[in-house]
């Protein structure tokens, strides 16, 4: 059978994906530790606070680049269409991408403690896990095959970990270079389950993210006849690199690694398992967006109406 | 108000792929992008084969799945059923490409009929024929030679670069009072237009008479392009 590659959309919209849900996950971390022991957290809760707006402002400028007409993606602001995910979701990005710099630059000036900052927090918090959503529902609201009800979760536990990730290891390698101690458990804090711990935090995104994975495995190759022979078309083209960097390499080593850790009862992470789990999960969250954004435009051959 | 739509009739039709021409001129299609098409299967093993010639079309689904995903309403329904496409609206994001499940919408990379033979200033043969460049300079302010400008009465003559263009079910011949000129130029008369929410019509009569398929129903669309009499 020879399936049709539509093709409409390339690394860009990946990347879009892949820097937006980095910063998704740098904002949500830096909030998280800002709640708790925000003097000895400082340099951690900073990356992740400059990290969110460039990043997801890369992710919005290789999105611009990519529609063809790229000036004007403005008048998506007034061109309001409700019935569309993608409509609603330019103003959560946007939304997201003014709070995290007005946030940045707060941390940059004075780090604030009042009710003014703890509400940009909230509310950046609220923008972060709609904008990490709104990723997956953009995708299955096409109504492609392999973009189903499923996707959402798949994007956002990927997002986070991703986030946490890129902040986690930019902290590890500037501590490796200043030559100061390299600490992963965020030290004395006192955040409920253990939760400022890196460990704890991967452990629990990764289970999530390995859940959402696994279902989506399960449940799309088993519904409809054209839901089935695309899926089976895309694992006999992608499977390896899938099953390897996806799901072994993304997920499940660093799985592995943290409850190791874990089990030992480790504070500290050494650096170099940190810096393996972080490049693993970043690697393992761009193939999946990637391979899902070129699946997702495999279709039928055109022969196949009924 | 009406709700048009189009009866194709497989029995009549003898897959010459003469609407897909004619789509083409009236609506100056460049070479690559189609909005009438069709596809063709063989099934079975010998002796008890079959062959299936199935014309397309945008459907101009009730429920249209291009109409739902395009964030600017570049994609809308109009007042008369049809799907119809804005370009001054359409910023290019291809969504909607994406959800129609009937690949009908085409995207414009490039600017349309500007090629590289117009630019070309070498004649093919010395002294018989003209240039590329020469021709192209003969076109008298339209775009390339059978240019037709009725298309113009209700979309871009010819489509912009960096959005995307689909069937308007002729919508320029419509607003005087034509049919699409697909069903004008079937020779086998196997393409009838007409509005599905007058009971008097044909297309009425017929979808009543006759047993139906619409293409890939399962989608939800309500696809307005049915098929009768297959064999
Ligand atoms: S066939 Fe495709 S382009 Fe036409 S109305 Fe239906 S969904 Fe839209
Ligand atoms: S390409 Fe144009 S018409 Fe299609 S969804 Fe995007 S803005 Fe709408």
């Amino acid at each position: 059978m020879d399936f049709i590659n539509i093709g409409a959309w390339d690394i860009r919209i990946t990347l879009d994906l892949f820097f937006g849900g980095i910063g998704v996950g740098a904002f949500l971390l830096s909030v998280l530790l800002s709640l708790y022991n925000r003097e000895s957290l400082q340099s951690t809760i900073k990356i992740g606070a400059y990290t969110a707006p460039v990043s997801v402002g890369i992710g919005l400028l290789l999105l611009v680049s990519k529609i063809g007409v790229p000036a004007k993606f403005i008048t998506t602001l007034w061109n309001v269409n409700l019935q569309s995910v993608m409509s609603i979701g330019v103003f959560l990005q946007i939304g997201f991408m003014v709070i995290t710099i007005w946030y940045a630059v707060l941390i940059w000036k004075e780090f604030p403690v009042n009710n003014q900052f703890r509400l940009l927090q909230t509310a950046g918090t609220f923008f972060a896990f709609s904008t990490g959503l709104y990723h997956g529902l953009f995708l299955s609201s096409l109504g492609r095959v392999l973009w189903t009800e499923l996707t959402p979760g798949m994007f956002i536990a990927s997002s986070i970990a991703a986030g946490i990730a890129f902040v986690l290891l930019l902290k590890t390698l500037i501590d490796l270079v200043t030559k100061d101690e390299v600490r992963t458990d965020l030290i004395q804090s006192t955040l409920p389950l253990g939760l400022h711990r890196f460990q704890v935090m991967f452990f629990i995104i990764l289970l999530v993210q390995l859940v959402s994975v696994i279902l989506w495995q399960f449940y799309t190759g088993r519904l409809e006849l054209e839901q089935a022979l695309i899926y089976d078309y895309f694992m006999k083209q992608y499977g390896t690199i899938w099953t390897s960097l996806v799901l072994v390499g993304g997920i499940i080593i660093p799985i592995i690694i943290t409850l190791v850790s874990l089990v030992k009862h480790e504070k500290n992470m050494a650096p170099i398992p940190t810096i393996i789990i972080c490049v693993l999960i970043l690697v393992g969250s761009f193939v999946m967006k990637h391979l899902l954004i070129i699946g997702g435009q495999i279709a039928l051959p055109v022969g196949f109406v009924f | 108000m009406a709700n048009y739509g189009m009866i194709i009739d497989l029995k009549n039709c003898v897959g010459c792929a003469g609407c897909d021409i004619a789509c083409k001129t009236e609506n100056n299609l460049d070479h690559d992008v189609h909005w009438s098409f069709h596809i063709t299967e063989t099934t079975g093993v010998f002796p008890n084969v079959g062959y299936r010639y199935i014309p397309k079309l945008c459907n101009h689904c009730e429920n249209a799945s291009c109409v739902k995903v395009c964030p600017t309403q570049a994609m809308y329904k109009d007042e008369n059923g049809l799907t119809l496409h804005d370009p001054d609206k359409c910023i290019g994001c291809r969504s909607c490409e994406l959800a129609c499940p009937y690949n009908c919408i085409s995207f414009n990379e490039d600017v349309q009929h500007q090629h590289q033979w117009q630019m070309d200033t070498e004649p093919l043969l010395e002294g018989i024929t003209s240039s590329g460049k020469e021709i192209a300079e003969k076109f008298d302010n339209v775009p390339f030679p059978n240019y037709n400008p009725d298309r113009a009465k209700t979309y871009d003559g010819v489509r912009r670069k960096g959005i995307v263009e689909k069937c308007t079910l002729c919508d320029h011949r419509i607003l005087d009072g034509k049919d699409p000129w697909c069903v004008v130029s079937c020779p086998a008369d196997a393409r009838i237009f007409g509005d599905f929410d007058d009971p008097k019509s044909e297309v009425s009569i017929l979808l009543a008479e006759n047993s139906a398929f619409q293409l890939l129903k399962s989608k939800g669309t309500k696809p307005k392009v049915y098929y009768i009499n297959e064999f």
